[in-house]
């Protein structure tokens, strides 16, 4: 995967638990500061990604990820 | 007023001010704590309504 | 040593500070770093030295333990078994003995008699640091391993006691980094003036509660309506005042030491729903048992469902309430919270909007009604409680009476805050609470980026700072030091 395409796999995720196709999502978006965010949506993004990718987290791994761009980063190493 | 002045102020300042307290408390004692007494307040009027 | 004593302040601090820049600047780093390591001790050994073997055995085990795990990788969940085994085992001896065998006794009519152990301090709140290591250690998450960034870590003084419960990702690296070694006066200051806001919280507002919620939760029998509103109210403004204003002072005077601890609470009170408050409330402790509880249990339960998600989150919750401490209030008061955050999430995906101030009003009265268990002594006096916040009678302050004299025959007159011990500052207090924590904008962690020196913040703060220290006559001790 490259990382565009990852980069387009996390935000469709996003969009898809926020039940909202509307937001405005670039890579310095700060996961957390996504209106309504909670601790749940955070772990369904995690198990989404998890199984979208084939990859896994260790605990606390995904906790230091705080923007998109960290995230796909992260991604892309473990994908590659 | 620079950071370093601002913080010695801010320290300094409350010191004064407990030590002023505690010794004016000290000094002036109508309580009979202490055996100074320099104002001379009458104990009665300190304890009136004790 | 407690923050709020003339001791620590006068002299204790003074001196740990001091010794820590004179070594940084006339002989090395390292040396101060020793120094505050020795000074965190010797801090933690004043109220009982008997318990520093335990802390110092503590940190010796996890972190062999940890380093062990990382060089031998081929063995590591043997050493993550070892360790969990020894962090939830010492908690478990300590602080859940009693409480076990006192409901074994009960429920088999058995007679084995109980340990007495006094909890170790902090104990609660250096194992959950330390299992943090060990875990992240287990998953590959460790860059620092340098020891005395270790040991100071989980003894730095400030955040020892009661919090926050920092994470050794963030505060490592500022042990080890270099910056932390010479005197910044922004800092300082405005560690100072963070210091005072904390001092000021717990020993004018929290100590001012203290005393009517301690006497309504001693007369729980005879409490009328009002007195036991005033008693729930006031502890539910005590315990935020005290335990923020612990946090406040922790940051203060870790900002001397040029060292920035985590934001541990975000105007709580303001909260419009549970999610919302356990966001703002605790936040250390809560990103602690999302990452290291609620996560790695949801995922062990398989492909993710909203029902799973819920028993997870009712489940965290009666892990964090007993966390509070061995006795059934705490883990009623845990499984509440799971079951009230669990409603919020099924009324946040019926996609409803509550207007904003009925919100609140829920959020605020299920946080106030649930915090008259978390500090009963048993169920019974909080059932007394209730009954009498919903069902007892209404007494008016009798000097009201001439005023409102056409009320008579309808309304009691009489004493009306008796067994609290309260006057009609109880009710001036209670409001002034609200303002306080509703109606400003700013809290003490979102002042720092915007902090003015001037003036007019040297008044206002040396203003707290010396009233505090005139009120330091009676010094009490912090809620969370129980916990």
């Amino acid at each position: 995967m490259s990382k565009a395409e990852i980069f387009n796999t996390i935000c469709t995720e996003i969009k898809k638990i926020s039940e909202n196709d509307t937001l405005n999502l670039t890579p310095e978006t700060v996961i957390e500061e996504i209106s309504d965010w909670d601790s749940l949506n955070n772990v369904d993004l995690e198990m989404a990604l998890e199984t979208e990718c084939k990859i896994s987290f260790e605990v606390g791994e995904f906790e230091e990820l705080t923007t998109i761009s960290q995230m796909a980063t992260a991604l892309e190493k473990k994908v590659n | 007023m620079n950071l370093k002045k601002w913080t010695l102020l801010y320290i300094l300042i409350p010191l004064f001010l407990l030590v002023s307290i505690f010794s004016f408390n000290f000094i002036i004692d109508p309580y009979s704590i202490t055996p100074y007494n320099i104002l001379n307040i009458p104990n009665k009027f300190a304890r009136d309504d004790r | 040593m407690l923050f709020n004593s003339y001791e620590f302040i006068f002299l204790f601090l003074p001196v740990a500070f001091g010794v820590y820049f004179f070594l940084n600047a006339k002989f090395s780093p390292l040396s101060a770093k020793i120094w505050i390591i020795f000074a965190s001790l010797f801090f933690y050994s004043w109220w009982n030295i008997n318990y520093l073997p335990l802390i110092t055995l503590s940190i010796l085990v996890n972190f062999f333990i940890s380093q062990a795990l990382m060089d031998k990788p081929r063995s590591k969940k043997f050493y993550l078994l070892a360790g969990l085994t020894f962090n939830i085992g010492l908690l478990g001896y300590f602080k859940y003995m009693d409480f076990f065998i006192k409901n074994l006794n009960w429920g088999f009519n058995t007679d084995i008699p109980l340990l007495h152990l006094a909890l170790p301090l902090a104990i609660s709140f250096y194992t959950l640091q330390q299992i943090a290591y060990l875990v992240d250690s287990y998953g590959g998450l460790v860059k620092e391993r340098n020891f005395l960034d270790y040991t100071l870590f989980v003894t730095f003084f400030p955040q020892l006691i009661a919090g926050p419960i920092v994470h050794h990702k963030e505060m490592m690296p500022q042990f080890s980094s270099l910056e932390a070694k010479v005197i910044n006066y922004k800092n300082i200051a405005t560690g100072l003036l963070v210091f005072s806001i904390g001092l000021f919280k717990k020993v004018v507002i929290a100590d001012t509660f203290a005393k009517w919620a301690s006497a309504g939760h001693a007369n729980t029998e005879v409490l009328n309506l009002l007195e036991a509103w005033a008693t729930s109210l006031s502890y539910t403004f005590q315990l935020y005042f005290d335990f923020s204003g612990y946090t406040d002072m922790a940051i203060g005077i870790a900002l001397l030491f040029n060292i920035k601890l985590p934001q541990n609470f975000n105007s709580p009170y303001k909260s419009t729903g549970l999610i919302d408050f356990w966001q703002r409330w605790h936040m250390t402790l809560t990103r602690f048992i999302t990452t290291y509880i609620y996560k790695p249990f949801l995922k062990s339960l398989g492909k993710i469902s909203f029902e799973k998600a819920m028993f997870a989150t009712v489940f965290t919750m009666f892990i964090a309430g007993l966390w509070h401490g061995a006795a059934w209030t705490f883990v009623i008061f845990g499984i509440l919270h799971g079951l009230a955050i669990a409603i919020n999430h099924y009324w946040k995906k019926t996609k409803l909007k509550l207007h904003i101030w009925l919100a609140w009003f829920i959020t605020f009265n299920f946080l106030n009604l649930s915090f008259v268990i978390f500090r009963a002594e048993s169920i019974e006096k909080a059932i007394n409680i209730f009954t009498a916040m919903f069902t007892g009678t209404f007494i008016l302050n009798y000097r009201w009476y001439d005023k409102l004299k056409f009320l008579d025959g309808h309304i009691e007159f009489g004493a009306w805050m008796q067994h609290v011990q309260g006057d009609k500052y109880t009710l001036l207090a209670i409001i002034f609470s609200f303002i306080l924590t509703l109606g400003l904008k700013i809290n003490s962690t979102t002042i720092i980026p915007i902090l003015q020196f001037n003036k007019l913040t040297l008044f206002v703060g040396t203003l707290m700072l010396t009233f505090s220290l005139l009120k330091l006559h009676q010094v009490s001790e912090f809620l969370y030091f129980n916990f």
